[in-house]
């Protein structure tokens, strides 16, 4: 069974949800946003695929970015999570802790349930 | 003139790919990805990085037509991301109370002033020359320019064209609106004083706040000009005309392309003083010519 396959889809699935989590917590510039989830282990496959994401979150109207110019640096665009960002999310949050739990009990079961084709044993 | 992580081969060669590969998306599309994505670069690599680290940085952000294809149109390997859909909003708006009607009037105003932010920059003020100096890159070329050379009934600093050989000026560029102002590239009328083929960029930071020289400053493209703020402009190519003993080729202003808010234009800016080559020319072009 392919399940890297499988893994991969659902980090996909998740990561635009978690983007609006970081961004929820504070405003951040695209690098520090792809480190901050590549912290989190397993869930970016590339770097790159961050800024697509965040263009098409904000064409979405769930982010949106700002140039910053600080003193001493180059300017950054920085990217805030919008009220609908915000709305989305509590959503997503309330549906994952259902959905997850589900996928978890399944899963947990089926390791649990005796194989019916296991080898009792055999004599020499 | 500083070198940058972005001048390594290596990204410059990746960069090269992503440019090709960006051809498949719309320009404002195309504008926005390779924006994020040399910025990514420029703040991931630091100027003295190795060939290794250079490699695993790119590595980690992907090839670039895996990128350009995750942000095209048709089908992605990504999913979108998960939003209400028209049942959701349907079900909202039959909830409605007079706080979510308080939502929809703020989310009307907000579509007014985001109208307004796309109209105004259409006129908004553009670009114009800075004070300040108004000089060549290449020391060899301010040691012996002169100044007020009337071509163009101002001030005019010329040197002698240097043909074949690398040549640059620079000024400083002021944003005298109230809109922040992103530099993108040369406009589709820019051209250098020396031949067709050069290179503009500009300051990453003000150098009125910060003191330094004009060669010790990043030069990059794109790049932010805060409302009421200067960047200095460099411009470099490598001479290829020959001018005959007497005669003058010169330049007044520079072609730029510049985003403000959403809206994309061409803006030609004129110098306070023209910077004019003059013949005869000494060394020779690529054709052999001149000497």
């Amino acid at each position: 069974m392919p399940t890297d396959g499988g893994l991969t889809e659902l980090r996909r699935g998740v990561l635009g949800p978690c983007v609006l989590a970081l961004l929820e917590q504070r405003p951040r510039f695209g690098l520090e946003l792809v480190r901050d989830l590549a912290d989190a282990d397993g869930l970016l496959t590339s770097d790159g695929t961050v800024y697509p994401l965040l263009n098409r979150l904000r064409d979405a109207g769930l982010v949106t970015s700002e140039w910053r110019d600080r003193e001493g640096e180059r300017a950054r665009r920085y990217y805030f999570v919008t009220e609908a960002g915000r709305t989305t999310l509590k959503e997503f949050r309330a549906e994952w802790g259902q959905f997850s739990a589900t996928v978890t009990a399944v899963l947990g079961h089926s390791s649990t349930a005796p194989s019916p084709e296991t080898p009792k044993g055999s004599r020499p | 003139m500083s070198g940058t992580a972005l001048d390594h081969p290596l990204v410059q060669d990746y960069i090269r790919r992503l440019e090709n590969a960006l051809l498949r998306l719309p320009a404002k599309q195309a504008v926005e990805l390779r924006e994020q994505l040399t910025a990514h670069l420029d703040d991931a690599l630091h100027s003295d990085v190795s060939d290794e680290e250079v490699s695993a940085v790119l590595s980690r952000l992907g090839r670039p037509e895996e990128l350009v294809s995750e942000a095209g149109p048709g089908p992605r390997s990504v999913e979108r991301p998960i939003l209400p859909g028209p049942r959701a909003w349907l079900r909202g708006l039959a909830r409605l109370r007079w706080r979510g009607w308080s939502i929809i009037v703020a989310s009307l105003a907000a579509l007014a002033a985001i109208i307004g932010y796309t109209i105004v920059p259409l006129a908004g003020v553009p670009l114009t020359a800075g004070s300040g100096d108004y000089s060549w890159w290449y020391a060899q070329d301010r040691l012996h320019s002169r100044d007020t050379y009337p071509i163009f009934g101002e001030d005019t600093t010329e040197v002698r064209v240097r043909s074949g050989q690398r040549q640059g000026l620079f000024l400083p560029i002021y944003n005298p609106s109230n809109l922040t102002v992103e530099v993108l590239g040369p406009g589709p009328e820019f051209i250098t004083p020396g031949g067709l083929e050069g290179q503009v960029a500009l300051a990453t930071t003000n150098p009125l706040t910060i003191g330094s020289q004009v060669q010790g400053l990043r030069y990059q493209l794109p790049v932010i000009i805060p409302p009421h703020q200067t960047r200095i402009l460099r411009e470099l190519w490598t001479s290829t005309v020959c001018i005959s003993p007497g005669a003058a080729t010169a330049a007044d202003s520079v072609s730029l392309r510049v985003r403000v808010g959403w809206i994309i234009r061409d803006e030609n800016v004129p110098f306070h003083q023209g910077f004019a080559l003059k013949g005869p020319s000494t060394g020779q072009n690529s054709a052999g010519e001149c000497v």
